[in-house]
Parts: C-alpha cells; sequence; structure tokens
C-alpha cells in the first residue's frame, strides 16, 4: 500500500509541475497598463463590452468592432464630440436638388500604413464589395447605394435610389480598404491583422483578451495621444468597474450601479456625455386597449420619468421628450418630457372602459442599464393607475427578433441608438407603415419622405420635429430616458467621450 | 481487464453521442442569431440570404443529421461569427482554461494533503476542527463572490495584484486563489473524514499494537487507505473543475473556454457552444476513464468484480 501512495502522490507532483512548465511557456498579453504619470505615459488601456468577431469592416457592424475601426480606418466623414458631421477622408461634399448624387472629393494627403495614398478606387472598392456580398454585414449601412463610380482619383460619384438627406452621416459607419492589400490577403487574413490610414496601427490581437494598437506617426489629421493604445474585452460590468479602480484599465464603460463607487475611488473619476440612445416603452397598437390614443397617454402619464432618471439610473439619465436623443440630429428642444400625473391617468384609464384585463410588458433581460428594475417600476407606476401588468422578460436574442418581427402581446421597453447620430434610421424603424413597429399613420408616412428628400437642414429638422410632436400627440411611443454614456476613468488622463460611444485616442 | 476496458470505452462513445445530441437541442432552442449580426436596416432579402448561407432554414431534423454526419468525421461546423472552425476556437482557449484548473487542483489536493497530514499526526484536535471549520465556510462562499472579495482587497483596496486578464505570472495569483481554495476545503473533508473511519480499523490497532510511530501510521498506513475514496471524487471533480472555471473567467477576466462558451450563448453562436460542451465532456469522460482504470490498479477487489 505505501509504495502505491507515494507513487501516487508523485504523479499528482509531476502533473503540477507539468502544468506550470506549460502555463510558463505561454507567452503573455498585453503587458499591462502602465501607472507611470500623465506627461510620461505611453500606454492607455481601454476596455470594449465585446470582442470583435473579425477585424475586416465588411463582415463585422456590432459597436465593440466600429470602435476598433473607428481608431484604425477612416471613414469619408466622421462624428465629433459635439455629435456634428466632420470631414474625414472627404474634405468637401455636394449633393445636387434631388439628393440622389452625392459627390465626395477626398484628401490627396492620406496614407495607408504601408504607404500607399489612400484613392477614389479604394473608396469605391470597399463599397462594392459590401454591396456585392449577401454574407456582407456592412452592406446593410448600403441599402440606399444605387452604384457609385471614382471620376478621378479624389472624386467619389454616389447614386442612390431615392432622396436620402443624411447620406453625409451614414458614410461615417464605412471605413475605406487599401484595396491592393486586401485583395492580395484576402477577407480572413485582413481579418486577423487590418491595414487601415487612421490614427492607430493594429500590432496583435490576442484572442479572448485584447487588441494592441500603435500609434501611426503619418496620420494626416489629429494625431494619437498615445504610443501605445490596448483595448481590453470585459463583458462584465462589475469586472470593468473593479478593473478601474485597481488600474488595471484606464477607460471602462459603467453600468448605473457602478457610478457611486468609482465617484468615492482615489484612483478613478466618473466622467460622462450625453448619449444617442433613448430607452422608450413601445406599445403594440393593434392590441386591445392599447389601440385607444387616451389609453396609451395614461401609460405614458403614470410614469415617473424623474425618478427613474435619478434614483434608478443613479442619475445617469434624464428624462426623454422624444424618440431621438439631444446629440441627434432632428432633436427639438421645445418639446417637454411627459410629467407624471396620476390623477389624469386614472381618468384616462376609466373613461377608456378599461375591464382589468391583464397586460403584458415584454423587455430584454440583458443589456440595457438596470433593465430588471426599470421593468417592475413601470409595472408598479401602472399598477397605481389601475392597469394590471405581467411582466415578461425574454433572452435577448428572442427580444430582438420579436422586435424585428413585431410580435409583442401588449407594452414592451426597449431602446434606440442610431450610430450615424440622424433621426431618419430610428424614426424610419419605429413610424413608418409597415415597418418594424405598430404605427400606420399617413401624416407620419408623408413627413418621413419629405424630411429624407429635404435638402435644406433646417426645414428637415422642422419635419422630423413635426413628427416627435405626433409622435407625443397620439402616444404612439411613451420615451422614457435619454442615456448618457458614463465611464470610469483613470484621474487626469487626457480622454474626451463621444456621443456615439466610441472611444478614441486621438 | 479487457473487457472491463472495453465496457468503459462503449459507455464513453454511448456519453459523446448523448452530449453531441443535448447540445444541439440545446443551442437552438432559442433565438435566431441573423438579426443579431445584421445592421439594424438590413432588409429581410438580406436576412433570407444570411440564413441561407448558415444553412438555418433547413428543416431542423436535416440540420441535426448533417451536425451528426459532420461531427462523426470530427467537423464540428465553423463559427457563425468568426467564420473559422468552431472545435479550432474552443481548442485555442483549451490551455488557458487547464491551466486554471490543474495548477488549482495540484495545489489544493497537495494542500489538503499536507493539512490533513498534520493534523493527524500532532493529534491537535482544536486544530483539526479549526480546519474543518475554515473548510465548511469556505466551501459555503460561492467562487463568484469569493473572487470578488479577493479582487476588492488585493486589486483595488491594496493594488498588490491585477484584477483581470491574464498579463503575468501574478495574473494567476487571485483566480488560483479561489479555486485553489475551495479544492482545499473540499479535499480535507473528505479525507478527514475518511481517516475518522479507519481510525478504529483493524490494522490501525495493529500497527499500533506493533509499536509503529503516530506518524508513521497516519503515513505510511491510514493515508493510503484514506486516498482511495478520494481518487474517485478527484476524478469527477477535475472535470467539474473544468467546467467551474466558467465563472472564475468572468470574473478575472480570464480568455479560456469558459468564457468563450458563454460568448457564444449571447451571440447564438452555436458551433462554438456545440464544440465547448462537447471538448468538456470529452475530457470529463477521459478523466473518469483514467480514474477507473486507475482504480483499478489500486485496489484489486475492482479488478476482480
Amino acid at each position: 500500500m505505501a509504495p502505491i501512495a507515494r507513487r501516487l502522490l508523485a504523479a499528482v507532483a509531476i502533473t503540477g509541475t507539468a502544468a506550470l512548465v506549460l502555463s510558463g511557456c505561454a507567452d503573455f498579453s498585453s503587458g499591462g497598463s502602465s501607472t507611470s504619470t500623465d506627461s510620461a505615459r505611453t500606454t492607455v488601456t481601454a476596455a470594449l463590452v465585446g470582442e470583435p468577431s473579425t477585424l475586416d469592416p465588411v463582415f463585422d457592424t456590432n459597436l465593440p468592432t466600429l470602435n476598433v475601426f473607428q481608431n484604425v480606418f477612416d471613414q469619408l466623414t466622421t462624428i465629433d464630440a459635439d455629435g456634428a458631421v466632420q470631414p474625414g477622408l472627404a474634405t468637401k461634399w455636394t449633393h445636387d436638388e434631388a439628393l440622389t448624387t452625392w459627390t465626395f472629393t477626398l484628401r490627396s494627403d492620406a496614407k495607408f500604413s504601408d504607404d500607399s495614398p489612400v484613392t477614389a478606387d479604394d473608396v469605391v472598392y470597399t463599397y462594392e464589395t459590401a454591396m456585392k456580398n449577401p454574407e456582407s454585414n456592412l452592406g446593410g449601412y448600403m441599402t440606399a447605394i444605387k452604384s457609385l463610380e471614382a471620376t478621378d482619383d479624389t472624386t467619389v460619384v454616389f447614386h442612390l435610389k431615392a432622396a436620402y438627406a443624411p447620406f453625409d452621416r451614414q458614410v461615417t459607419l464605412v471605413s475605406i480598404l487599401p484595396k491592393a492589400i486586401y485583395e492580395a490577403e484576402g477577407a480572413k487574413a485582413f481579418g486577423q491583422k487590418p491595414v487601415g490610414s487612421g490614427p492607430y496601427e493594429v500590432v496583435k490581437w490576442t484572442h479572448g483578451d485584447s487588441i494592441t494598437l500603435k500609434r501611426n506617426p503619418d496620420y494626416w489629421g489629429d494625431k494619437g495621444k498615445y504610443e501605445n493604445v490596448v483595448l481590453q474585452f470585459v463583458p462584465d460590468e462589475t469586472t470593468r468597474a473593479n478593473s478601474v479602480q485597481s488600474g488595471d484599465i484606464d477607460v471602462a464603460l459603467l453600468g448605473p450601479a457602478s457610478v457611486s463607487t468609482i465617484s468615492s475611488s482615489d484612483a478613478a473619476e466618473v466622467v460622462d456625455t450625453k448619449s444617442n440612445r433613448v430607452i422608450y416603452t413601445g406599445f403594440n397598437a393593434k392590441a386591445e386597449w392599447l389601440d385607444d390614443p387616451d389609453f396609451r397617454k395614461a401609460v405614458s402619464l403614470a410614469i415617473d420619468r424623474k425618478a427613474i432618471s435619478e434614483n434608478l439610473m443613479s442619475g445617469t439619465t434624464e428624462p426623454a421628450s422624444q424618440l431621438i436623443a439631444s446629440v441627434t440630429q432632428g432633436y427639438d428642444a421645445s418639446i417637454e418630457p411627459t410629467e407624471q400625473d396620476v390623477t389624469e391617468a386614472k381618468r384616462l384609464v376609466a373613461a377608456s372602459g378599461y375591464d382589468g384585463s391583464t397586460i403584458t410588458l415584454s423587455y430584454p433581460t440583458t443589456t440595457l442599464p438596470q433593465i430588471q428594475q426599470l421593468a417592475q417600476s413601470v409595472q408598479q407606476y401602472l399598477e397605481k393607475v389601475g392597469i394590471a401588468v405581467k411582466l415578461d422578460g425574454q433572452e435577448f436574442s428572442a427580444f430582438s427578433a420579436n422586435w424585428f418581427a413585431a410580435k409583442f402581446a401588449g407594452l414592451y421597453l426597449y431602446a434606440f441608438a442610431p450610430s450615424a447620430l440622424d433621426a431618419d434610421l430610428p424614426l424610419e424603424m419605429l413610424l413608418k407603415t409597415g415597418g418594424q413597429g405598430y404605427v400606420s399613420d399617413p401624416q407620419i408616412d408623408a413627413l418621413l419622405s419629405d424630411e429624407l428628400a429635404e435638402s435644406d437642414e433646417t426645414a428637415r429638422d422642422k419635419d422630423i420635429a413635426d413628427i416627435s410632436k405626433i409622435v407625443a400627440a397620439k402616444t404612439y411611443y411613451a420615451p422614457l430616458v435619454a442615456d448618457t454614456y458614463t465611464y470610469g476613468v483613470t484621474k487626469g488622463l487626457d480622454w474626451t467621450p463621444r456621443p456615439n460611444g466610441m472611444i478614441l485616442f486621438n | 481487464m479487457v473487457r472491463f476496458i472495453g465496457s468503459r470505452l462503449l459507455r464513453t462513445v454511448i456519453t459523446i453521442f448523448a452530449v453531441l445530441t443535448f447540445a444541439f437541442i440545446l443551442a437552438r432552442l432559442t433565438g435566431d442569431p441573423v438579426r443579431l449580426m445584421l445592421p439594424d436596416q438590413a432588409t429581410d432579402d438580406q436576412v433570407q440570404a444570411m440564413r441561407h448561407t448558415l444553412g438555418l432554414d433547413r428543416p431542423i431534423v436535416v440540420q441535426y443529421l448533417l451536425f451528426l454526419a459532420d461531427a462523426a468525421r470530427g467537423d464540428l461546423g465553423d463559427s457563425i461569427r468568426q467564420g473559422q472552425s468552431a472545435f479550432g476556437l474552443v481548442l485555442e482557449r483549451l490551455p488557458n482554461t487547464l491551466e486554471l484548473a490543474v495548477t488549482s487542483f495540484v495545489l489544493g489536493f497537495v494542500i489538503a494533503v499536507a493539512l490533513t497530514i498534520i493534523a493527524e499526526t500532532t493529534g491537535n484536535r482544536r486544530l483539526r476542527s479549526a480546519m474543518l471549520w475554515l473548510a465548511t465556510i469556505r466551501q459555503a462562499i460561492p467562487p463568484y463572490l469569493f473572487g470578488i472579495l479577493l479582487v476588492l482587497v488585493f486589486s483595488v483596496s491594496l493594488g498588490l495584484l491585477p484584477a483581470i486578464g491574464r498579463t503575468s505570472y501574478a495574473s494567476f495569483v487571485l483566480p488560483v486563489a479561489t479555486m485553489a481554495t475551495f479544492e482545499i476545503a473540499l479535499y480535507l473533508r473528505l479525507l478527514m473524514s475518511s481517516f475518522d473511519e479507519s481510525r478504529s480499523l483493524d490494522y490501525v490497532r495493529t500497527a499500533r499494537a506493533k509499536g509503529a510511530s503516530r506518524a508513521r501510521i497516519v503515513v505510511r498506513h491510514m493515508l493510503p487507505n484514506a486516498l482511495l475514496p478520494v481518487i474517485t471524487i478527484a476524478g469527477i471533480n477535475l472535470g467539474v473543475l473544468m467546467g467551474g472555471t466558467v465563472v472564475l473567467e468572468m470574473v478575472f477576466n480570464w480568455p479560456g473556454l469558459g468564457r468563450l462558451i458563454v460568448q457564444g450563448v449571447t451571440d447564438r453562436d452555436y458551433p462554438i457552444v456545440q464544440a465547448g460542451v462537447v471538448l468538456i465532456a470529452l475530457l470529463f469522460v477521459v478523466v473518469n476513464l483514467v480514474v477507473d482504470l486507475l482504480y483499478a490498479v489500486l485496489d484489486p477487489r475492482v479488478r476482480l468484480s
């Protein structure tokens, strides 16, 4: 017996040593962020909430991936910290009166990081590659385009299927590829180590962990502030908050629950900016009771948006008056958020003849801040005015599929955050007859087509504001709160948040 | 012995088939990945085209048979999001998970044995019960909570160790400490109760009567017998550990297999989930097979039956 025990212990010890040796052989990634003072700081580490599936812009359009692309690639135009469109690769752009032909003039000093110049050919190649490939996710952003052509080395002309007023914003989502390199390497290889013309270059992608970038010293525009940028994938919110406090990460998106911890921390501070995201209550306007505008109005009046913003969301949101946020093109500041009015809500419920039957409130169980608590609050507010509500939390992908197919039983909670910071996409999707929503209003449909074909910005903003006013009057939706992007940031770090949620370092 | 091995192998094959079926059903029960992949503006035609290329428009039975046929050839499909071999992606992450699981297991096992020997040879009742209390308390705290507590103390407050990632040897300390303390508690309690049972057995009394020293009785006579039942548990537990690191990998943002599977579930990336579950099941089955065989070697009674 005794020798067996000894052999057993020896075996365990050998396995252990082997494991340690094995892990010793493995190379470590990123190398951790330095804790040097800001003037000498060369490396900054930021958290991405998810990992890209590929770094080929043609095939991944998720927000964390777009965030990498905005650091590594150029787009024809960009969105600045105030939400306005600014020149990118294109120095100027014009359109015809019908808004169907758009001409972009490219700068001549932009270079990919292999030193080859960015030409009109590269732009045409990028768009055509995405449009021709039915598997391209990026192609989803190009549904308005009929064709495009390079008329010379620095001019690209787009022909659209119909008038599309916010086209100069839409192109901010399309990263321009180097034609020669992309063709030579193929999509798969390019997707592992892409080459762009942006302020940073990709050094290394450690799967499951991080992407390391280094500054592009020859960038034509605002150069990178840091020599190295590490984008680390940290999906868990608590983990993000902890690692900002411990100094492992310098910039991380926070949830309402972590805000107070970070603001009392010695190592990190809270930095926020208004976001493009509005959380709203939607109605299946074809369901019983909810087809009555007065009943919908009662739902909207029952909810205390101030209390939700201040208490539940720890001040990270503010009451919303419309389906688009203040940073989004088309926002009308004159519309006021609905104030809670329990008496009026009760009166409207009574007047509707409501018989107390239960109304379902669907919501996604993840991806929105404090969503479970928010759903419960809405349920309680509605019960106070006499509306019986049953909660129906759905797993996110199931919820999202139901949203696209307009398959909710009654009420639902969701959010819209248009990356191009323009009102058209959310309003088209939520309000157009035959869209994914439940609204069918000829007046809104007419305003939507007007707005798309309106070349004068002021007139277009007025069309959009009129739509928002109809939504408020008929309570097609009950916008709840406008979100902020709230970050935990290492104290003293030189960094500005953006209203589209992108973490940029130039 | 041949029949013994043969029956265990057959059982292994059946288990893997069951796991494959289970993984397939589980992954398809909810959700369609296509809408999550495409931008909001994507048209219905684009959605249909994507569903077609992914084979999701075929009847579920056809999908299942194709899946089994491919699996039999060792092909578990390509990741929907990443377009690369799912099994390859899963294997790429395996070492990161193994190093956590095995290091925690070995440390936990060795320390538990050492502590038991100390407690038994000194015969100090207070030391013994203190150890058992600590072990019970540690087992009562879920790994998620314990991990976060360690992060709050050693990373956030003291700033001594990294809170996340796998960037240096220091990164191993907190996750391994979280898991290894749990392992120590588990084996400590098992070994001690094993010792309790054998203390009054004949061979121990004989050894004592012979005049053998306390240390000799504990190490040479009692320990080998006490270890036997622990081996079975250890085998199962090593498999559990492989899956159990999922929680740790989330807390410490460890780039391992578990986090990849969780991400796969969120993204509706069926092939990743299937490949991950199959790989963990394979490891579990193999470890148990080894334990069964080891047991047959160590305990003649198993061989005879």
